[in-house]
């Protein structure tokens, strides 16, 4: 028992490998599933009407990055078992069975893995099964190729050929290895003869050596990336999530069967690297600025932008958060009320004065504010920016997670060798993918900022939070004129009067969604200074209400004459209004450790929705000229579904996009559109039947 | 115990296991069957429709389990009908068919078992574990045949699943002997005593759950049967294969074609290269 035991620790590397490919499908698919909301994305791998190699080419690299984990898995836990007695002093356990064993267990969690993305992706046609038919089989031949013939031929270059190419370039890795070897050769070496080292770890080493080549095709592949319609990329993010394991698989596992022996924990070694890392300044996530034109145009005062607006109605819009569905419902109800408009001869356009966002909020509002072109929303632009905000990023953020992140967190000496390295992490990588028109790849805040004052462009309030002070952060073009003595509120310009940013940078700070994206601070002075990071606005007021009221306020109470003849607020809020959680049956002292961060994120929620009804309608009291709609996601939608859970990834899976396209005719979204083109056109009572749902 | 016991033993286990493992997907096809699309509150705060349906104490309260399909709206594209009624009919359907045969099957086996190979002061477990399975098939069938009647009608399915429930968590509590039985390695034996300690736990749940009137608990109880059920499976399938420990099983298993190819497939070293690696690469420090 104890050395079964002895052996369970040892392999945990290994084993937890294997349990996370055979969890992954499992807390992520089926109905309901505890991860479904954030995970399902991960396995719906291909895309409807996507070209045939695309379906190729996913599927073939996925079972072979799924294969390759198995094979890491299969060969550490084998060294482990046929070496680890001699290195830890333990009763060697090897037999036929456990041979079967290390390949047979890590092979059928691949297989489960990978059904999982057929399960999810289901080809329902001919074409789209052909591809993922042939794709499955290529990736397993070429995985079988890798390990007989690609590898026998590998061997014979490097460790039998001496004067080839390939011996050349892995000798210095290889030699570095052995020298570590030789300071604690115990499992390594033959015990027959102890100055050899064992053939099975020269395998082992040559196999990581093929799975690093396999890593860095893959981001060669990626680089060069083609996009189709819908601007997916063709390597899926489980693909690169299972080379970030293969990796993690391979190199913990070195590191347990090195320090195990000394009874060093690994979280030990890890911690150790972890905190001698963070020394470097550069170990930190950076934004991209630009420098500010000097001849800035200063930001417009909420004043200046209403009194365009004098004697005719304005609309104000505060968009709530929640990742990518929030992006898309936000973008489609905003295209929506505009082509309502249209229809019943309004200017909706031209009335929405500004526009205060919250995380995927902020995503949904940019790509429609992007589409304003002389002071009118392009109808083109406006149709592909509902197409650009329902467009999975998820692939992007897995890539910088792979590729940026993982060599950084594990380098971070490497980062000041080329400066522009020190802004490329998934953050970056979001940014990129959002850049979905040839305006927002150039478009700053400084230039939309000048929009607002020739009145061209609404004023845009991106809201974030400041990670160590917990204010509100605004990416904005227009201003709150916030003083240094306001407690809660912070503006970025007034912070950094010199800067600019990209309005993709400010629209990621403000939807720094939990660990998909990182918290970042401003670039400057590579890092040897102190700054502030920034997070998801979500954290301080995910409705973005806080910003347009106190900015309704300020402009309203400014204007003495050329007052708006009314005023309307159009809430957006792209998930259902929750009614309070029902009570739960938990105790003990988990329930007791756990209770106070249970309590503060349950308050988070109820919270900011309370004070975000209370400061609306304290705002609408009194008479006053300013009223609210609020077009919520409605429940209805799911009240017939599998799962009633929207999604909390950043990709929207084919039924998300249809149960967006449905709530848009729901009832009570049709009540709410009424109201607003009423408010629109109140002068005009006939107007009943001009929106259609 | 003599050899032929222990094989006799062996060959009665095994079949009694594939039965359960019937019994486990015929519950399974019952389980899909009766999982409705949409997941909507139902009465007493149950999670199952068809537990709710046949604990049902308020025959109005059949259109809150089996919602009926949604009116049309003016203006709106009509909205897909539910069909939850003739759903959950189905469900009952394979369950009367399917899953009360094969578990009352399997638990008449397991009584048997332990009357047949189990100590001889645990035998009339066995028999009362046939006696309250036979009776509680019984009242299933009859609660069925209610819950058929309720989805169109008047009906009242509870009273026969009360006695259903109380019979069933009977025949698991006395079922628990079944874990005992064989020889044991490490393995085996933490699968028997984690299948005495839920046996016990859904027997107690059950009982309860009646004796209180408390739903969720009968559906707690259901949960851990099923928990049970898989458990003796696993445990009776195992015991002549795993009956000299986990490791001389898998050595057996690797023996056996397909698995004596996967076994050595893809060397996982290479022994012929042996003397060229170590020669290039000697761990000698001069």
């Amino acid at each position: 028992m104890g050395t079964l035991l002895a052996y369970a620790y040892l392999l945990r590397v290994p084993l937890l490998t294997c349990a996370l490919l055979v969890a992954l499908p499992i807390v992520a698919l089926p109905r309901d599933a505890i991860a479904g909301p954030l995970l399902r994305a991960l396995f719906d791998v291909t895309q409807p009407g996507a070209p045939w190699w695309t379906g190729f080419t996913t599927f073939a690299l996925l079972t072979l990055a799924a294969l390759l984990v198995a094979a890491a898995i299969a060969i550490t836990a084998r060294l482990i078992l046929l070496d680890g007695g001699r290195r830890f002093d333990l009763v060697k356990i090897t037999s036929r069975g456990l041979e079967l064993m290390v390949r047979l267990v890590p092979l059928t969690a691949a297989a489960i893995l990978v059904s999982g993305a057929w399960i999810q992706s289901g080809p329902t046609n001919l074409r789209g099964a052909t591809s993922a038919v042939l794709g499955t089989v290529t990736g397993f031949v070429v995985f079988v190729l890798l390990l007989t013939v690609i590898h026998k031929w590998l061997w014979t270059q490097v460790f039998v050929d001496e004067h080839s190419f390939l011996r050349r370039l892995f000798g210095a890795p290889i030699s570095l290895w052995i020298r570590i070897v030789r300071l604690t050769p115990e499992g390594f070496a033959d015990p027959r003869n102890p100055t050899k080292l064992l053939a099975r770890h020269a395998f082992a080493l040559l196999l990581f050596f093929e799975s690093l080549a396999f890593y860095i095709v893959v981001f060669v592949i990626k680089s060069s990336s083609v996009y189709v319609s819908g601007g997916r990329p063709a390597i899926p993010t489980l693909c690169l999530l299972l080379l970030i394991a293969m990796l993690a698989c391979w190199g913990l596992t070195g590191l347990t069967f090195l320090f195990d022996r000394f009874r060093v924990p690994l979280l030990t070694v890890l911690l150790v690297y972890g905190s001698v890392m963070s020394l470097f300044p550069w170990n930190d996530h950076f934004f991209q600025t630009v420098n500010a034109d000097p001849r800035r145009v200063p930001s417009a005062l909420a004043d200046d932008v209403l009194k365009r607006r004098a004697g005719k109605p304005v609309i104000v819009i505060a968009a709530a958060g929640g990742g990518i569905q929030a992006a898309a419902w936000t973008a489609r109800v905003l295209a929506g009320l505009q082509h309502d408009s249209l229809a019943c001869g309004d200017d909706f356009d031209q009335a929405l004065a500004a526009v205060s966002t919250v995380s995927g909020g902020s995503v949904g509002a940019m790509y429609v504010v992007d589409a304003y072109r002389s002071g009118r929303l392009d109808p083109q632009a406006l149709a592909n920016a509902v197409s650009a905000a329902e467009a999975s990023s998820l692939d992007e953020v897995a890539w910088g997670l792979t590729y940026p992140d993982l060599v950084w967190t594990i380098f971070p000496f490497l980062k000041p060798i080329y400066p522009p390295f020190l802004v490329k992490d998934r953050g970056s990588a979001l940014e990129d993918a959002w850049k979905r028109s040839d305006t927002l790849t150039s478009a700053t805040l400084d230039m939309w900022r000048a929009d607002v004052r020739a009145h061209v462009r609404p004023a845009v309030l991106f809201n974030a939070t400041v990670a160590e002070s917990g204010q509100r952060m605004l990416f904005s073009t227009t201003t709150l004129e916030t003083a240094s003595t306001d407690v809660g509120r912070r503006e970025f310009v007034l912070d950094f009067p010199r800067l600019d940013v990209p309005v993709t940078t400010a629209v990621r700070l403000s939807a720094t969604f939990p660990y998909v994206s990182p918290a970042a601070r401003v670039n400057r002075n590579a890092g040897f200074d102190e700054q502030y990071h920034y997070v998801d606005g979500g954290y301080y007021d995910n409705y973005g209400t806080a910003t347009i009221v106190e900015w309704l306020r300020l402009g309203l109470s400014k204007l003495q004459t050329e007052l708006p003849n009314r005023v309307l607020i159009v809430e957006i809020r792209s998930f259902p209004n929750t009614t309070a959680a029902e009570p739960r049956d938990q105790g003990g002292w988990l329930a007791d450790l756990l209770q106070p961060l249970l309590t503060l994120y349950a308050v988070r929620g109820a919270g900011q929705a309370a004070h975000s009804d209370l400061n609306v309608s304290l705002l609408g009291d009194g008479g006053s000229l300013v009223s609210h709609v609020q077009i919520t996601f409605p429940a209805r939608i799911f009240e017939d579904q599998d799962d009633a859970s929207p999604p909390l990834s950043w990709h929207l899976t084919p039924r998300d996009r249809g149960l967006l396209a449905d709530a848009w005719h729901d009832p009570d979204v049709f009540d709410a559109r009424m109201r607003v083109q009423k408010f629109l056109g109140l002068e005009n009572e006939q107007r009943t039947d001009c929106i259609t749902r | 115990m003599s050899n032929e016991r222990t094989a006799s033993l062996g060959r009665h286990a095994k079949i009694c296991g594939w039965v359960g493992a019937a019994a486990l997907a015929a519950g399974l096809l019952t389980a899909r069957a009766g999982t409705l699309k949409a997941r909507h509150p139902l009465p007493q705060g149950v999670k199952s429709p068809v537990l709710a349906l046949e604990l049902i104490r308020n025959p109005q309260l059949v259109d809150q389990i089996a919602r009926p399909d949604p009116p049309a709206q003016a203006g709106m594209p009509a909205p897909q009908p539910r069909r939850e009624r003739e759903q959950l009919a189905r469900a009952i359907a394979i369950d009367t068919w399917a899953f009360i045969p094969a578990y009352t099957t399997f638990l008449v086996l397991v009584g048997w078992l332990v009357w047949k190979h189990g100590p001889s002061r645990v035998r009339p477990l066995g028999l009362v574990v046939i006696v309250a399975t036979l009776g509680g098939a019984v009242f299933d069938l009859l609660e069925n045949h209610e819950m058929l009647a309720l989805l169109t009608g008047p009906g009242d399915p509870r009273s026969p699943s009360v006695i259903k429930w109380v019979l069933l968590s009977l025949a698991i509590m006395c079922s628990t002997p079944v874990f005992r039985l064989g020889e044991r390695h490490l393995l085996l034996q933490s699968i028997g005593y984690a299948g005495i300690a839920w046996a016990l736990w859904a027997g107690a749940d059950g009982l309860l759950g009646v004796l209180w009137g408390n739903d969720q608990m009968i559906e707690a109880a259901a949960g851990r049967m099923t928990a049970t059920f898989a458990l003796a499976v696993v445990f009776l399938l195992g015991l002549e294969p795993l009956k000299h420990g986990v490791l001389p099983a898998l050595d057996a298993l690797a023996d056996r074609w397909p698995f004596s190819k996967l076994a050595t497939w893809l060397p996982l070293e290479d022994k012929d290269r042996r003397e060229s690696t170590s020669s290039t690469w000697s761990l000698r420090t001069d």
